[in-house]
């Protein structure tokens, strides 16, 4: 087993921790609100506490571990992943258009595939300083590394979650020494890429709901109604919310699966300005204590990335 | 979450640090920037735009519900129940409720023996908000079967139930063309000011008494604002408005009458179609309408749910014309029935005496046209009198000619004929009494004898609806009065308070003396109680009945002379007319009978009259003097049949 890092009990980031742990204890408090249905509570909260325990006994795991252990799991850890999304588009159910959860619902091999990620790019840009890269050509491999998790879960037809992937991976852009000439020709392939994308191999209806997304307003009564009654809810909030278990679009079901999709929809209706502030807020002392902070190394990067992930999807 | 070890630091590379340490702050600046972008947006929707929303939130949970108003009921003149509100119970589905379709529709298809198939074609693949609307299953359970739907509704997620008011004609096909079709209020009606007040998709009365008292038999609807979920089930009445249920009316009807009127038409044998008709039944004395039937009809219970297309459909293109009100729209010739109204205007313009003979030989020969009279042997020398009680058309066809035709048209027009009663109760025909300026208006062509010959016997252009004959008879009937038909003797409101109860209405005075009525009156008793009277088969043990029959031609009578009545295909044969009035000293009760294609007035539409009146007469009873008003051994003999060669009487 390997040695525990006593230094690691001492340089523990306690600011990252209790910011977390604020986040979901609201987000506890808020799901039994948007999953009330008047008879104690709803089994959706259970699942989450279960799920809470279970990855808080892997945080104390984890943090046993010294971090520079790491590197030799990273790629076992992401090898892992990807077999886990790959068994994934065989043995999942579709729902609601995606085959992202197995057991029956309570487990997403995405999450795990984020963390593999992290952990593989972590890895290569550890033996690859983003200081040092300056041709195009360099960013290869972790495109790579970056393309196959995206790619598996775009299989699942998640689009949503690979597009945050994505995101994560593009932690390391800011840091590399590219220069803007060469990011000119990938911006107009780009480009390129979408147009043809939108004109030839988005279907209709993939149109419509993007189009919804810019202006829920054009098609209230069916495709823009989720965004449209999410808007309704999150701005009868007003500054002080409806109160706690108040918020009437939520508690008459008028909001569309509001207890995951929408979930921020439900905090903004019950605690108004001064909840969602607070929930928009969180990253930033991370983020500014991360950013004046001496002494960095490699290790720096997945605190990175993981802000990413603390963001809404 | 681990801070920086020193161990880590070689590995970086050269001008790693300040670049790292340039380059963070921005990356931090930019996930800051993102963040705050997101409180913009959140302060901008919730504090800026948060009235408009919370405005919008509201329109969302908070709704109006419309509580229907129970439709007024309407009886008869004893107070027995037409027409009413019952509760319909229906099922409807929340598709976005609807966790097993599968299961949910089979299981509800045992219950209320549907069809699951036609469940879910119904419901379909709704999406968005229609996810949410209620789809209606089934509209009037019945009581088994709802209470089966509520014991097992736990099995079935997405499956509700309600109930609505629903009209319900007791007596199902009695009296369905008086008391008139309900259906949904249609465009071009919400567009009326006399409909301002009302919204698509009510429930209105579209003819009938039910579209007559629309406004009276509405009510007034309630209203309630409840706080309701997606799916519109109700949370929480806010506040209410209780419904007014609309007012009652009480017909002049009388259910007895207008059940036997009804059974009439309708043949014992199953396979025979009924035959067609319509009866009118008022009181002289003040118009009521105690009965009113058209043959064939139809079932007005088919419309309280909203008819199905199907229905409809069949209704509207039966050539037999069910919809059709035949007692007001119906126009017949009137045939030798009007003899009463030649009598009367002869009489009255000094034309004829009680005592002056005519010959009748059996036909009667008008410049190059010979007319016949139905009795080929002829009637021999007869009286003004034994002329009605025998329907002598030769003696008539004299009688016609000396008016002219114009002189009797406006005797008969003073008899309400040629023009509608006013009845509102349907589409009304006016009838049509022939002048020599008419016929010039509408042919070109001057009038010929010829004609009026055949109008003094009730045929040719003569038109009338048994409704105006019943009027005219009643005048008669009452010594000269011409009296509006009455539908409704009282308007209630919901307290039974009266409202309204319109006094009989009089039209007109009949422009003859009162002698002149006694004595035609007395003539057409002699029709019915003597045996050579041509309506025996009205006879009431009992009751002195005065009556007259009629047959009006369809085709003329050289095409079918020579057949005997059952070989005359029936499209062909004549309508038979019979009307009546009783008790003969001071009636109270007058009768019109009309089967179409019937034949002999005598024979056909005279034993209708008859049931009709018994059962008046069951009702009433005996009064003090009528024996005395018997004569002697007329109601004893045996009606007076056609002879050989005869052709229809009348």
């Amino acid at each position: 087993m390997p040695p525990i890092d006593r230094r690691s009990i001492q340089n523990f980031d306690w600011l990252l921790l209790g910011l977390a742990l604020v986040l979901i204890a609201m987000g506890l408090v808020n799901l039994v609100s948007a999953t009330h249905t008047g008879s104690g509570i709803s089994h959706q909260v259970d699942r989450q506490l279960v799920s809470l325990a279970v990855a808080g006994c892997a945080v104390l795991v984890i943090l046993m571990i010294d971090y520079r252990h790491f590197e030799r799991l990273a790629l076992p850890c992401f090898v892992a992943a990807m077999l886990l999304l790959v068994v994934t588009l065989f043995v999942a159910p579709v729902t609601r258009g995606s085959q992202s959860w197995l057991i029956e619902g309570r487990y997403q091999p995405s999450e795990l595939a984020k963390i593999g990620l992290v952990l593989a790019l972590a890895r290569h840009f550890d033996r690859n300083p983003p200081g040092e890269i300056r041709r195009l050509r360099d960013l290869g491999v972790p495109a790579l590394i970056t393309a196959i998790p995206v790619g598996l879960i775009l299989l699942q037809r998640d689009l949503g979650v690979a597009l945050v992937t994505l995101l994560i991976a593009t932690a390391y852009l800011p840091f590399v020494r590219i220069p803007a000439r060469a990011w000119a020709g990938v911006a107009a392939a780009g480009v390129a890429a979408l147009a043809a994308l939108w004109m030839y191999f988005l279907k209709p209806h993939h149109r419509e709901r993007i189009l919804d997304f810019v202006d829920p307003a054009r098609d209230p009564l069916s495709s823009g109604y989720q965004a449209m009654q999410s808007r309704i809810a999150v701005g009868s909030g007003g500054f002080l919310g409806m109160g706690y278990m108040e918020g009437t679009q939520t508690q008459l079901r008028f909001l569309p699966t509001q207890h995951t999709d929408f979930v921020f929809s439900v905090l903004a209706e019950e605690w108004g300005f001064i909840g969602g502030a607070l929930v928009l807020y969180a990253p930033w002392p991370e983020s500014t204590r991360v950013s004046t902070q001496r002494r960095n190394n490699g290790a720096h990067y997945p605190a990175r990335a993981r802000n990413r992930q603390l963001q809404p999807a | 979450m681990i801070r920086s070890g020193d161990g880590m630091r070689a590995r970086f590379g050269s001008g790693g640090d300040s670049d790292i340490e340039r380059r963070l702050p921005l990356l931090a600046a930019f996930v800051i920037l993102v963040f705050a972008l997101f409180v913009l947006r959140l302060f901008y929707l919730q504090v800026i735009q948060g009235d408009a929303l919370r405005d919008r939130s509201e329109r969302n949970s908070v709704r109006t519900l419309r509580l229907e108003a129970p439709r007024g009921d309407i009886l008869d003149r004893h107070q027995r129940t037409l027409a009413t509100t019952r509760p319909a119970f229906g099922v409807e589905v929340i598709p976005n409720e609807l966790k097993v379709p599968k299961v949910t529709f089979s299981t509800l298809a045992i219950l209320i023996d549907g069809d699951a198939g036609e469940f879910a074609r119904k419901v379909g693949r709704p999406r968005g908000r229609e996810r949410f609307q209620a789809v209606r299953l089934a509209g009037d359970l019945s009581y088994d079967q709802r209470a089966r739907v509520e014991s097992h509704r736990y099995a079935m997620p997405g499956v509700v139930t309600d109930v609505r008011p629903r009209r319900h004609y007791v007596e199902g096909v009695l009296a369905a063309h008086l008391l008139g079709m309900i259906g949904e209020i249609r465009r071009d009606q919400l567009a009326t000011r006399r409909f301002a007040d009302y919204r698509a998709g009510e429930i209105i009365g579209q003819s009938g008494v039910e579209a007559l008292f629309e406004r009276h038999l509405r009510g007034r609807a309630g209203g309630q604002n409840v706080v309701v979920d997606v799916a519109g089930r109700e949370i929480e009445v806010l506040n209410e408005v209780e419904p007014a249920p609309g007012g009652r009316l009480v017909l002049a009807l009388d259910l007895d009458l207008q059940r036997v009127a009804d059974a009439a038409f309708r043949s014992s044998d199953p396979k025979e179609p009924p035959k067609a008709g319509a009866v009118a039944v008022l009181d002289p004395r003040n118009g009521d309408v105690l009965a009113l039937t058209s043959a064939p009809t139809y079932d007005p219970n088919d419309f309280a749910g909203g008819i199905e297309v199907a229905k409809w459909q069949r209704l509207i293109s039966d050539p037999r014309r069910p919809i059709q009100n035949r007692a007001l729209a119906g126009q017949y010739p009137p045939g030798s029935t009007y003899k009463v109204i030649v009598a009367a205007a002869a009489l009255s313009e000094g034309l004829v005496t009680p005592d002056e003979k005519l010959f009748c030989p059996g036909h009667f020969r008008l410049g190059r046209r010979t007319y016949r009279c139905w009795r080929r042997r002829g009637h021999g020398e007869l009286a003004l009198r034994d002329a009605l009680v025998r329907s002598c058309d030769v003696y008539f066809y004299q009688l016609g000619l000396r008016l002219g035709v114009d002189r009797l048209a406006e005797y008969a027009r003073a008899a309400g004929l040629g023009r509608r009663t006013e009845i509102a109760v349907a589409p009304e025909q006016p009838g049509l009494v022939p002048t020599e300026a008419w016929k010039l208006r509408r042919f070109g062509e001057p009038w010929q004898k010829g004609e009026t010959v055949s109008a003094a016997i009730g045929q040719g252009f003569n038109l009338v609806t048994p409704l105006q004959l019943a009027v005219a008879f009643a005048a008669i009937a009452n010594g000269g009065t011409l009296l509006q038909p009455r539908v409704v003797l009282r308007a209630l409101d919901r307290n039974g308070a009266v409202v309204d109860e319109p006094a009989p209405e009089v039209l007109g005075t009949l422009p003859v003396e009162p002698d002149t009525l006694a004595f035609i009156r007395d003539a057409l008793v002699g029709v019915v109680q003597e045996p050579k009277g041509t309506g025996g088969r009205a006879r009431v043990p009992g009751l002195v009945v005065g009556g007259k029959t009629g047959t009006s031609q369809v085709v003329g009578i050289e095409h079918t002379e020579d057949l005997e009545e059952d070989e005359i295909p029936e499209h062909l044969r004549d309508h038979a007319w019979f009307v009546a009035f009783a008790p003969a000293e001071d009636p109270e009760i007058v009768v019109a009978v009309l089967v179409e294609h019937g034949g002999h007035g005598g024979s056909a539409a005279a034993p209708i009259a008859q049931r009709i009146l018994a059962r008046w007469f069951e009702k009433r009873g005996p009064a003090p003097n009528v024996l005395a008003a018997v004569r002697p051994g007329a109601a004893a003999a045996v009606p007076a049949g056609a002879g050989e060669g005869d052709r229809a009487p009348d």
